[in-house]
C-alpha cells in the first residue's frame, strides 16, 4: 500500500460530493476510478493532487497524513483533461518544468528532457510548440512532464476523452505500457468502462461520492457487487427474480421466465425469499442450435430484431412470458437467423448457471 | 451589388471621409499654403515642423504630455494589474463586484465630476495641483479600460495551467513568474499603450488639475483664441502620426496575443 484516503468526506457549497470514501492505492499498480459524470472521481484525484482540500478524513502517504500539503510538496505529478501544457513554452520547457523549478542545472536538464522525451517517442520534437502538435503528441508530452519528477503516482484525469477511437486505442497501450516499463503507480479517471477494463490492474467503480466496488476487471465485470455496477459495466440482460432456494452451490430462483438456476458466489449474503436482481451479459447467453442445450435455465423466445456488428450480430429477444423484457444475445459472425429457429421465429435460448450474477434488487 | 449593398456602402463611404477628411486637412496643412480654399502645391516645405521644433513653449507641453502619459500608464498597469491578479483569485463576489465597480465608475462618470472631485480631494490631502496631480487623475481615468483588457487575459487563462504548475512544486511566486506574467504580458502591453493615447490627449480632468503648468490639449485649446498657427498643424500632424502607429501596435498585441497558442484544448 503506497496511498490510503481513509474515509474522505468533500462538501462543497454544502453539496456533499465524496462520502467517507475509502481507498487504498497499491505500490505500482495501474488503478482505475471508473463512474459517471457527477460520481466524484475527479475530486478524488484532485484531492490526493492537492488541488483541493478534503472536508474530513485523513490522506495517508506511506502513513504520514499529508492531508494539508500543498499541492507543490507532494511526490505525485497529474496528467490533466486538457493536457494544460504552457502554451507560451516549447516542449522541451514544458517538460522540463518541474525539475527547473526544482533549480536543476541546466546541463543535466537539458540531457533529462531529451531522455524523457525519447521515453514517450517525441525524440527531437522538443524545440516545438504545444499548439504545432498533434492531440495524441501533446498527450505524451503531458505524460513526460509528470513522468520526469519521479513521482510516486501519477494522476490522471480522464486524459483521453479529447481523443478519437483509433488514437485512443493507440494511447491505451502506449500508457499502459509507459506504466509497466515505469513501475510507478498510476490512478487513472475515465468514465469509459471498456477503457477501464482494457488498462486497468484494478478498478474502484464510483456513483454518487461512495465506491461501489473494488477489484480486478474481471471481478467487476463478472461479479458485480450491485445493480449499479452490473448495469454500469457493459450491457447486461437484467431479470427480477426471487430466490427459492439455496443449496451447496446452486441458488434456485423464481422468475417471470420460470425457475432458473445460478451459481452460489462465497460473497451472496442471500436468504430465501430475498427479491434479487439476475444479470447474463448478452456474450453468455447461447442459442440452441442442434438442440442439444442442457435443461435448465432454457428460454423460450422470438427473435424481435438483429443487428449485424461486424465481427457479430447482436439478437433482440422477446419473451412470451414477460412483456416489455428484451434480452440482447451475442452471436459471432452470422447474422442470419440460426438454423434452430422454429416456426414464427422461435428460439430455445439458454445460459450456463455460474456465467450469471446475482445482485440485490433494491440498492444502487 | 444588391442595392441595399450600394447604400450601406455609401454611407460607410460618408462617414469614412466625415472622420478622415479633417484630419487629411491638417496634415496638408503642415507642408503647404493654403490660399482661399485651394492648395498651394508649390509651396511645400517643412518649415512648419522647423518652427515647431524652435518653438520652445509647444514643445515644452508636449513633452510635459509625454511625461505625464508615460508615468500614467505604468501607473494605471501596475495597479490594474494588482487588481485584476486580486480579483482572479479566489475572491469572494461581492469583494470582486465592490473592486469592479470602483474601477468602472470614473470611467462613466462625466469628466468634470471625476476632475472636481479630484481637485477638492487632492486639495484635502495636500497634493498642489501641477503635473503629478494630472498623472495621478489620469491614472484615475484609464484604469477602467486597462483593467479591463487584463483581467479579460486573467480569465481566459486557463485555471488549470495555474493547478499545472503547482502540481509540478511551483510555488506561488513561480508560477506567477512562469506561467502568469508570460500569458498576460502581451494584454499589458496593449493595456499600456491605451492608457498612453487616452492619457495624452485627455483634456477636461487636466484642466482642473494642471495648476500653472499646461499639458499639450490644454495649450492647442487656449490657442484657439489667439488663431492656429502652421506649427500647430505640425504638431498635430506629428501626434495623429504616432497615434495611428502606437493604435496599429496596441491593436496587434491584442489580436495575435500569444503566437504559440493555438487549440490547445
Amino acid at each position: 500500500m503506497v496511498l490510503r484516503l481513509d474515509r474522505v468526506t468533500k462538501v462543497y457549497n454544502q453539496f456533499t460530493v465524496l462520502q467517507e470514501l475509502s481507498l487504498d492505492v497499491r505500490r505500482g499498480e495501474f488503478l482505475t476510478i471508473l463512474g459517471p459524470s457527477g460520481s466524484g472521481k475527479t475530486t478524488v484525484l484532485q484531492l490526493i493532487a492537492g488541488i483541493a482540500q478534503h472536508t474530513s478524513g485523513r490522506l495517508l502517504f506511506n502513513g504520514k497524513d499529508i492531508g494539508r500539503l500543498p499541492a507543490s510538496q507532494r511526490p505525485f505529478n497529474t496528467v490533466f483533461q486538457d493536457y494544460a501544457l504552457f502554451p507560451h513554452m516549447t516542449v522541451a520547457d514544458n517538460v522540463g518544468y518541474g525539475p527547473r523549478i526544482k533549480g536543476m542545472n541546466r546541463r543535466d536538464l537539458l540531457s533529462l528532457v531529451e531522455q524523457a522525451l525519447e521515453h514517450v517517442e517525441l525524440g527531437g520534437m522538443g524545440k516545438r510548440y504545444p499548439a504545432q502538435l498533434s492531440g495524441g503528441q501533446r498527450q505524451r508530452v503531458a505524460l513526460a512532464r509528470a513522468l520526469i519528477n519521479k513521482p510516486s503516482i501519477v494522476l490522471l484525469d480522464e486524459p483521453l476523452s479529447a481523443l478519437d477511437a483509433v488514437l485512443r486505442r493507440q494511447m491505451q497501450v502506449f500508457l499502459k505500457a509507459a506504466q509497466r516499463s515505469s513501475g510507478v503507480t498510476f490512478v487513472f479517471v475515465t468514465h469509459d468502462q471498456e477503457e477501464a477494463v482494457a488498462m486497468s490492474d484494478r478498478i474502484c467503480v464510483m456513483n454518487g461520492g461512495r465506491v461501489e466496488q473494488l477489484g480486478t476487471p474481471a471481478q467487476i465485470y463478472h461479479e458485480p457487487s450491485n445493480r449499479f455496477v452490473s448495469s454500469f459495466m457493459g450491457e447486461t440482460n437484467a431479470l427480477s427474480a426471487i430466490v427459492w432456494s439455496i443449496d451447496n452451490d446452486r441458488v434456485v430462483l423464481r422468475s417471470a421466465l420460470g425457475d432458473l438456476i445460478a451459481y452460489k458466489r462465497p460473497y451472496y449474503a442471500f436468504v430465501p425469499g430475498a427479491e434479487v436482481l439476475l444479470n447474463v451479459r448478452p456474450e453468455s447467453v447461447q442459442l440452441d442450435v442442434s438442440g442439444g442445450a442442457p435443461n435448465t435455465n432454457r428460454l423460450v423466445a422470438k427473435v424481435v430484431d438483429r443487428a449485424f456488428l461486424g465481427p457479430n450480430s447482436k439478437l433482440t429477444l422477446a419473451f412470451p412470458q414477460a412483456q416489455n423484457l428484451h434480452w440482447d444475445v451475442r452471436t459471432l459472425g452470422n447474422h442470419e437467423l440460426p438454423a434452430a429457429a422454429g416456426k414464427a421465429g422461435e428460439v430455445t435460448a439458454w445460459f450456463r448457471p455460474e456465467d450469471c450474477a446475482l445482485v440485490p434488487a433494491s440498492g444502487s | 451589388m444588391r442595392p441595399i449593398s450600394w447604400v450601406l456602402a455609401g454611407v460607410t463611404l460618408v462617414a469614412f471621409i466625415a472622420m478622415y477628411l479633417p484630419v487629411l486637412v491638417v496634415a496638408l496643412l503642415s507642408f503647404f499654403w493654403v490660399r482661399r480654399g485651394v492648395v498651394q502645391w508649390e509651396s511645400f516645405s517643412f518649415d512648419a515642423f522647423a518652427a515647431l521644433a524652435a518653438n520652445a513653449d509647444l514643445t515644452g507641453v508636449l513633452t510635459n504630455s509625454i511625461l505625464i502619459a508615460a508615468a500614467a500608464s505604468l501607473l494605471s498597469v501596475a495597479v490594474a494589474a494588482i487588481l485584476a491578479l486580486l480579483v482572479a483569485s479566489r475572491m469572494p463576489r461581492a469583494v470582486v463586484a465592490l473592486v469592479e465597480f470602483m474601477v468602472f465608475l470614473p470611467f462613466v462618470l462625466p469628466p468634470i465630476v471625476t476632475g472636481l472631485s479630484l481637485l477638492i480631494a487632492f486639495r484635502e490631502v495636500g497634493l498642489a495641483r501641477g503635473l503629478a496631480a494630472v498623472t495621478v487623475g489620469h491614472v484615475v481615468v484609464v484604469l477602467a479600460v486597462v483593467y479591463s483588457t487584463i483581467i479579460n487575459r486573467l480569465r481566459a487563462l486557463s485555471p488549470t495551467l495555474v493547478a499545472a504548475s503547482a502540481d509540478l512544486g511551483a510555488n506561488g511566486w513561480q508560477t506567477f513568474r512562469f506561467v502568469v506574467l508570460p500569458q498576460m504580458s502581451s494584454a499589458l502591453v496593449a493595456a499600456g499603450v491605451l492608457a498612453f493615447a487616452l492619457s495624452l490627449d485627455e483634456t477636461v480632468v487636466t484642466l482642473f488639475l494642471v495648476g500653472d503648468s499646461s499639458t499639450l490639449p490644454i495649450r492647442l485649446y487656449s490657442l484657439m483664441r489667439v488663431g492656429i498657427s502652421a506649427e500647430v498643424n505640425a504638431l498635430a500632424t506629428l501626434v495623429i502620426g504616432f497615434t495611428t502607429v502606437v493604435a496599429i501596435f496596441a491593436g496587434r498585441a491584442l489580436l495575435q496575443h500569444n503566437p504559440h497558442e493555438g487549440n490547445n484544448a
